[in-house]
């Protein structure tokens, strides 16, 4: 089965070579992933001092996110491993070591980054409503994510300083004092309800899109689409009822909710690297493709453009890689006499050409 | 063969782009059309062809092969989606690799958009919008007997580009037996038939 | 479709681009809702009239979905796919606007009592002061029969002039003449679905493949039945592309081709002996004057070969069935009539019509350019296809409406001579009701000074076209599918078009605006019609008896059969898909042959006007563009006309591809983009016609018209072209004049339906 397929009960398949890329580098993909769990370790034993300061309840936590992040490296490696992905890798680092790059690019990466991460603007090409759903789900998921695997791990640690303050430990570091009773604190205990309050706007505009909008309902996969949505709320609404078990409820239910709360977050970890949720680990590459673009689009002195209309195309070294690939592929699109590659069209040049082609052996003739 | 799909008969198109105008209703990518209609040599004719996605199968997709980030999907069936919105970065090798000139890209969104042979559509049993609409059969929906019962013309599935084959869910017709369309043979006598061209020119015209 | 979208754009890349093709207004773009209702009715534009499917969400027409209907089968061409974004356009009209103080004032919002107030009493002023013929009807054929029939009633009776005419003048009144007197019934005498039998089909001036898709679709599933094609066009169409022959024709020598064919058909024995002797009539006249066009003659005066001429008539003749179809190409034209016959005279030589697959069909192009022709709009009819001059039809008719036949008014202008009539002064005021005379008639100049001499100027329409700009009173109608109704498609099939939404802002339905005209202008009791159903049961007895017989078609029987063809005199009656295929509707059951000579356009070219100028559609586009030049993809896709030239002409010009260039005639010049293609005659240019102002190709054409019927000759002027850095000429220039409005040959004496002289005396104009 290839890894790549979005989910297992999912109706697509992607096809992108990768069963063949698990046959070639499944073993260094399987070794990178075992290295990336024993660096969580290491990470976890060093963050609580020898596990001194470790939290035991978390054991169920750590122990996913050690597993996640073996999976997801795993994948990572072999993803990136794919010929049209290695070139991009590749081509996408070279460029960012490149004087070219320092010299005149030195703001790119970081406006890339705030960008098409941080502020994800192309979402808001697509629909601005969209774009607010997106960046609520996002930062709701991010904050989380900062909050709970410090504390997970046992990096961030609460100890009592009478009368009526509280220190924050980070690593073993004093880095925060405040009172026990203070707005600040309060902040801090519920800094994963207001994260959940914000995954659960960006879910309710979510699901609206998707039970109202025509073309998504006939499209949408449950286990693609939804089910991510499903267990993103799963962890809002258990992680809102511990607070509210332990705050209104004189802490009814509380194991049952923490335990219910505990499954759904290690599911959605090793979730993280299949399906809806690889773009979280993949999107980062759009920063090197931005890169490539640009550098390489400034380098071709005067271009490359179409062989036929002579429209400009995104760059020599792109078409290259793009034929490289398709070789490593077995696909050779040469049209022979000199024509070259039919990758060196526009789209529309392609199209016109087989139009042509179909024109030579139809003439005004009617079918 | 009961699978349904499309068969695509330039001799038929007039080009009015109601395939164009039908394809932007479609729920998936509404106002975007998805079918692009274009004239072979204006210079010289009025003849125009309708260019959909092909569906290719062998090679699969090559537009999915080439994708880095794994957003062209292709269901069971074998019909090629458009990339997955979560995943494409933009970085337009399906655009180029596309041997047909399909896939079209929004820079802006960072989103490649192409055919999804109207799932949303033929899931309940209703043809494509470009095929619905056409009215001149030159895009056609239904399985390959149909078309052999209903239709002259003999479709085929397989396209050539110098050395390389590609077979496609979707057919082209073309007038006389043969195994596939050689697109740069076809080309090779266009070439030569050209710079003969001085010859063609009736009499008639000349006032 | 003649021309790419990247002419008009040469330097973007339509490559990435997804908005060229025209962003939908947001509505549409976020309207991917699921709809609530499908709405069954028709398309809005030209006279296929194909079944839809309205999708309706909250009050709001959202879309479109395939209807398969008899005659499309499902299929849509653009236009039908984008209909319904004019629905809920931004730029539609919602509430009456007025100029307070006069023609420079500007447009400003009134109430609806302002303005019809305002309007009703100007009128009965100017009719007390200057007759009852000072105010005058300019309506049209793009509405629903209903409101078709309620424009005559109201001038006629509401009014109370004779000068009701309508843009269905422009369109099909040369089909309409010619079909009357060959067979004495105005309809296309077959329907649709019957295309396919035929075995040769002979398109002569149709573009069929950009005016008709739909129509395509039947005429290709005919050489799918193995039938051949035969077009006979100045431009090699998409049509014209694959048939098997094309006969590139001069613009405005159809005859002598036509008459060419005949004289084959004679010389090679394919003529029907029986069936000529048996249900025609003047065979003999016809046949002689067939004689001298043989096919060298033909080539001579039509420019098309003689070989083609001859390898068309043997096509043609020996097929069985076969069929004509003809449209505005043959039908513009100071004989446009003539055009016509010659079609009917070799339809009947080969004894086709009344066949199943065989015979003539017009192809009307209007929405409902059928229904609004029978109706009793046009300055010389009465509904049911009666005519304004037969005593028993005026005392019939005057009945129905409740008045006396004396006070029924006579002919009055046709469209053409009413806007003369306003240059003169004669009219005072006019109501225009769905026509944009500003882009639609020819040599518009003289039509800005006629408009721009008459007050008020009353508009009704949905959008601010060329000609509401110029008004003084705009009243907001309704889009099609905001009203229901009745609509006649090219075929005489009646059918239904229903109401999806409401108006939009204070927007009314029309004929609710005109009943409330009539009744501030004193005559309610006349129109007491609270439905559009009530209108449809006035207009069935109106027509009862006559040729166009509605009387026996009713909404339910409509719906139940998809269509009914008129006639239908009774309620037990199916309808009548095929006409004639027992008798003629004239009296002696018997059709006419006509004796046709050549006649040349009205004017050729000259030295100094050396080219042919001829204009026609485009696929995106509707009548004057009014609705579809506000859409965004349509208009995307033809956003400014442009001239077609050949290479050989444009080489000797030195006029480049793509190059904007000055076409001249002896009446003004423009300036637009060239189109060098060789799918052109090289001594002609085409320019197409639905835009405004100094797009317009109005301002350049000839407005001679056909002597009987006063159709404008559209299709044929002389003109030259040239680049922009040409000189310019010392004078203006001379083409080569045959005839003027004024002195064109009459083609035939004048007969019922046609005179201007009324019977009774004390009525003369």
């Amino acid at each position: 089965m290839s890894l790549s397929q979005p989910s297992a009960s999912s109706p697509l398949i992607a096809t992108d070579g990768a069963a063949g890329s698990v046959a070639r580098h499944g073993l260094p993909a399987a070794a990178a992933g075992v290295g990336a769990g024993l660096i969580v370790v290491l990470l976890m034993w060093a963050g609580s001092l020898g596990f001194r300061t470790f939290d035991a309840a978390l054991i169920g936590y750590a122990v996913g996110t050690i597993f996640a992040a073996a999976a997801i490296v795993y994948r990572y490696t072999l993803w990136i491993m794919r010929p049209p992905t290695w070139r991009y890798f590749k081509a996408g680092w070279v460029n960012f070591f490149s004087w070219r790059n320092f010299r005149h690019y030195t703001l790119l990466i970081p406006v890339a980054w705030w960008r098409d991460i941080f502020a994800q603007t192309f979402i808001r090409k697509r629909s601005t409503r969209r774009w607010v759903m997106h960046l609520c789900l996002f930062w709701g998921v991010v904050l989380s994510c900062c909050i709970t695997f410090p504390l997970t791990f046992g990096w961030f640690r609460f100890t009592f300083v009478p009368p009526n303050d509280y220190q924050l430990w980070f690593f073993g570091l004093p880095l925060l004092r405040f009172a026990v009773e203070g707005l600040l604190g309060f902040t801090i205990y519920h800094g994963l309800d207001w994260t959940a309050a914000l995954l659960i706007v960006g879910l309710v505009l979510a699901f609206g899109r998707r039970i109202q909008d025509a073309g998504l309902l006939t499209l949408q996969r449950f286990t693609f689409d939804l089910m991510p949505l499903v267990l993103l709320f799963a962890i809002a609404v258990t992680g809102l009822a511990l607070t509210a078990s332990s705050t209104l409820w004189q802490g009814r239910f509380y194991w049952f909710i923490s335990l219910t709360h505990e499954v759904v977050v290690v599911a959605w970890l090793l979730a993280l690297p299949f399906a809806k949720f690889f773009h979280i680990i993949e999107r980062p590459a759009s920063i090197g493709v931005t890169l490539y673009q640009t550098v390489n689009q400034e380098s071709s002195a005067d271009g490359e453009s179409c062989k036929r209309c002579g429209r400009e195309l995104p760059s020599r070294q792109f078409i290259d890689d793009l034929r490289g690939t398709l070789t490593d592929l077995g696909q050779h699109y040469d049209l022979g006499d000199g024509q070259g590659w039919l990758q060196e069209y526009c789209p529309t040049c392609k199209r016109v050409l087989r139009g042509q082609a179909y024109y030579q052996l139809m003439g005004k003739r009617f079918l | 063969m009961a699978i349904k799909t499309m068969f695509v008969d330039p001799s038929r198109c007039i080009g009015c782009r109601a395939c164009e105008a039908a394809c932007r209703e479609c729920d998936t990518h509404k106002g975007e059309s998805m079918i692009m209609v274009d004239f072979v040599d204006r210079r010289h004719s009025v003849a125009t062809q309708p260019t959909l996605c092909m569906h290719c199968e062998d090679p699969v997709a090559p537009c999915a092969q080439v994708c880095p980030v794994l957003a062209i999907m292709i269901t069971p069936e074998g019909v090629v989606q458009q990339a997955e919105p979560s995943r494409c970065i933009a970085c337009r090798n399906c655009v180029y690799a596309c041997p047909f000139g399909v896939p079209k890209i929004d820079l802006e969104a960072r989103l490649m958009k192409k055919c999804n042979l109207c799932y949303d559509r033929t899931v309940q049993g209703l043809k494509p919008w470009c095929a619905q609409a056409c009215p001149t059969g030159a895009i056609w929906y239904g399985d390959y007997e149909e078309f052999i019962n209903q239709r002259r013309g003999h479709p085929v599935r397989r396209t050539v580009f110098g050395d390389q084959e590609v077979r496609t869910r979707v057919f082209h017709v073309l007038p006389e037996p043969a195994d596939r369309l050689d697109v740069s043979a076809l080309l090779r006598q266009a070439r030569q038939d050209l710079s003969r061209e001085e010859v063609r020119e009736e009499a008639w015209v000349l006032d | 479709m003649s021309v790419n979208k990247d002419v008009f754009e040469r330097h973007r890349d339509f490559n990435y681009d997804f908005q060229s093709a025209g962003s939908p207004p947001s509505g549409w773009a976020d309207a991917a809702h699921l709809p609530e209702t499908f709405v069954p009715t028709h398309c809005a534009f030209c006279g296929v009239q194909c079944g839809m499917f309205l999708r309706v969400r909250d009050g709001q027409v959202v879309g479109v979905e395939p209807r398969d209907y008899p005659h499309n089968r499902g299929n849509l061409c653009p236009k039908g796919v984008l209909a319904y974004q004019q629905v809920d356009h931004p730029d539609r009209l919602r509430h009456p606007m007025m100029r307070r103080h006069g023609k420079s004032s500007p447009l400003e919002r009134v109430s609806w009592d302002e303005a019809l107030d305002y309007v009703a009493r100007r009128w009965q002023d100017i009719q007390a002061a200057h007759g009852r013929d000072a105010v005058a009807v300019y309506s049209g054929s793009s509405m629903t029969n209903e409101k078709c029939y309620l424009m005559g009633k109201f001038a006629r009776v509401g009014l109370g002039t004779r000068h009701v005419d309508y843009n269905g003048r422009l369109c099909m009144s040369s089909a309409a003449g010619g079909y009357d007197k060959a067979f004495g019934v105005d309809r296309a005498p077959l329907p649709m679905t019957d295309i396919p039998l035929a075995k040769c089909i002979l398109i002569a001036g149709a573009n069929v493949g950009e005016c008709f898709p739909i129509v395509t679709r039947w005429l290709w599933e005919a050489r799918d039945n193995g039938a051949r094609l035969i077009v006979m066009d100045p431009r090699e169409t998409p049509t014209a592309r694959t048939a098997d022959i094309w006969l590139p024709v001069k613009p405005g020598t159809d005859v002598a081709v036509l008459n060419a064919i005949l004289r084959v058909l004679v010389h090679e024995g394919m003529v029907d002996e029986d069936y000529v002797g048996a249900r025609t009539s003047g065979w003999e006249a016809a046949r002689q004057a067939a004689e001298s066009f043989t096919p060298e003659v033909a080539e001579m005066l039509s420019g098309v070969p003689a070989e083609r001429i001859l390898a068309a008539a043997r096509l043609y003749g020996q097929a069985d069935p076969s069929l004509i179809m003809h449209a505005r190409g043959i039908e513009h034209s100071s004989h446009g009539v003539n055009n016509v016959l010659a079609c009917t005279n070799l339809a009947l030589a080969r004894g086709q019509v009344g066949k199943p697959g065989g015979g003539t069909m017009m192809l009307t192009g209007q929405g409902n350019g059928q229904g609004g022709r029978e109706v009793g709009q046009k300055a010389s009819q009465l509904p049911g296809y009666r005519h304004i001059d037969v005593p028993q039809d005026r005392e019939y008719i005057a009945g129905v409406w409740g008045i006396s036949a004396e006070d029924l008014p006579w002919e009055g202008a046709s469209a053409l001579e009413q806007v003369h009539l306003m240059a003169k002064g004669e009219i005072k005021s006019c109501l225009v009701v769905c026509s944009n005379l500003m882009v639609s008639l020819p040599e518009n100049a003289t039509v800005q000074r006629a408009l721009s001499n008459i007050e008020p100027l009353v508009v009704i329409d949905f959008f601010q076209s060329e000609t509401a700009e110029l008004a003084d009173v705009v009243l907001p109608g309704t889009v099609w599918c905001e009203d229901e109704g009745t609509t006649t498609n090219l075929e005489g099939r009646v059918i239904k078009i229903n109401r999806a939404v409401e108006p939009p802002g204070e927007a009314r339905t029309d004929w609710e605006i005109v009943c409330d005209l009539a009744r501030r202008l004193g005559k309610g009791p006349l129109f007491p019609f609270t439905s559009v159903r009530a209108i449809f049961d006035e207009m069935r007895l109106a027509s009862k008896g006559g040729t166009a017989d509605y009387y026996g078609i009713s909404w339910e029987k409509i719906d139940a059969q998809e269509g009914v063809f008129w006639p239908c005199p009774s309620e037990d009656h199916p309808g009548t898909p095929r006409l004639h295929t027992e008798r003629f509707g004239h009296p002696d059951g018997r059709a006419r042959f006509f004796p046709l000579e050549y006649l040349p356009p009205a004017e050729e070219p000259s030295p100094d006007f050396p080219f042919r100028l001829t204009s026609g559609r485009v696929v995106y586009h509707y009548l004057s563009g009014n609705q579809t030049r506000r859409i965004g993809f349509l208009n995307s896709q033809a956003p400014e006309p442009w001239v077609e030239i050949h290479p050989q002409a444009a080489g000797r010009l030195g006029i480049s591809d793509g190059e904007r260039v000055r076409v001249r005639t002896a009446r003004a010049s423009m300036e637009l983009p060239a189109l060098v293609v060789p799918t052109i005659r090289p001594d002609t240019l085409f320019i197409p016609f639905h835009y405004g102002h100094r797009q317009a190709v109005n301002q350049l054409t000839n407005p001679a018209v056909d002597p009987t019927v006063k159709i404008p000759e559209y299709k044929a002027c002389a003109a030259t072209v040239e680049r922009l850095d040409a000189p310019p000429p010392e004078h203006a220039g001379r083409a080569k004049v045959n005839f003027t409005a004024e002195d064109t040959p009459r083609l035939f004496p004048y007969e019922v339906g046609e005179t201007k002289a009324p019977i009774s005396p004390g009525k003369a104009h």
